[in-house]
């Protein structure tokens, strides 16, 4: 009997620290919802980017990054380009490549970060970094991390196979030749 | 810090270390390199490629920016950093500080790393050892 008196202010106990951790389990569980459901709005984001890049929509700069947006790119670009400066950037390659097009290959998000593996090409039918025309189709493959906060792209890093890209215009790495 | 997100972390750092044995540990035996738009290395490769570096630059060393792991899936960005101390890809040994990013994708099978996707920015990297493009000769002049 005394083993029962005891027992029923330890069950008492026992349940109360259950239902506790249930109650934090639950929470947790919400938190990892709640998370769950940024990561699929952050992954959406980020593909109507470059679906609407695909189209050449540059309003995408306007509307899905953040004014203060920083673009490090080539390698870490101390300042980092802003979005108007990504858009001229874009437009750029848009001129030399009118085909040009992002291959969504990988994605992968977590809390506020969206990581993107890509193949993009095109060909080249117009100047380009000072190179006429060769009509040579390109390919070459990036990837790219954004941050996303409140539905706007914060900022990116990317890093992309510029070398293989020229390369593939005829262009090759030599010695510098000290200027004349 | 997930399981796969520790993992990636130390496989960068075992390359810091000098202890590229233990990719073998980290990754599956049929462990596949894609490497920017080169032909997929095993890790036997990848681990040559990889030795390689601290022979031209003997300070290499990776500093991670960002890793970010879900499902089977890790990322990494890091700036690589260097001192170019001898022969890189036919490039003598200018004593130049090289600083290069880079990112990679590891997909993981049972807790090891079994492929892996990689980008640099190599072209900066050859600018910095006093590389640059121009257009190739198409003739031989003698």
């Amino acid at each position: 009997m005394k083993e029962y008196h005891c027992a029923v202010p330890l069950i008492l106990v026992l349940c109360f620290a259950f239902g506790c951790q249930d109650k934090a389990a639950r929470a947790e569980l919400e938190k990892f919802k709640a998370q769950a459901a940024v990561e699929q709005q952050n992954l959406a984001l980020v593909t109507k980017v470059f679906d609407e890049l695909n189209k050449k929509n540059t309003e995408v700069y306007q509307e899905l990054y953040a004014p203060d947006y920083g673009w490090h790119f080539p390698s870490n670009n101390p300042k980092g380009l802003t979005r108007e400066e990504e858009e001229g950037f874009s437009k750029m390659l848009w001129a030399g490549f009118p085909d040009m097009r992002y291959d969504l290959k990988e994605m992968v998000a977590r809390g506020d970060k969206v990581m993107v593996r890509f193949i993009t090409g095109g060909t080249h039918s117009g100047e380009y970094q000072g190179l006429p025309p060769t009509g040579k189709k390109v390919e070459a493959s990036g990837m790219w991390i954004g941050q996303v906060i409140d539905g706007k792209i914060v900022n990116a890093k990317e890093d992309f196979d510029v070398l293989g890209w020229m390369q593939q215009l005829g262009m090759e790495l030599k010695p510098k030749e000290p200027k004349k | 810090m997930g399981q796969n997100a520790a993992t990636l972390r130390r496989f960068l750092e075992e390359s810091d270390n000098r202890n590229l044995d233990a990719w073998r540990d980290i990754c599956t035996s049929d462990y596949r390199l894609h490497f920017a738009g080169n032909a997929p290395m095993s890790l036997e490769e990848h681990i040559q490629a990889n030795k390689s570096l601290p022979e031209a630059f003997p300070d290499f060393r990776h500093t991670i920016e960002d890793i970010v792991a879900q499902g089977d899936k890790a990322v990494f960005r890091a700036t690589l950093h260097g001192t170019q101390k001898g022969t890189f890809m036919g490039i003598p040994a200018t004593g130049n500080a090289i600083q290069y990013t880079a990112m990679g994708m590891a997909r993981f099978k049972d807790g090891k790393i079994a492929e892996m996707w990689m980008e640099a920015d190599f072209l900066g990297l050859f600018q910095q050892l006093g590389m640059e493009l121009r257009p190739k000769e198409t003739k031989k002049s003698t």
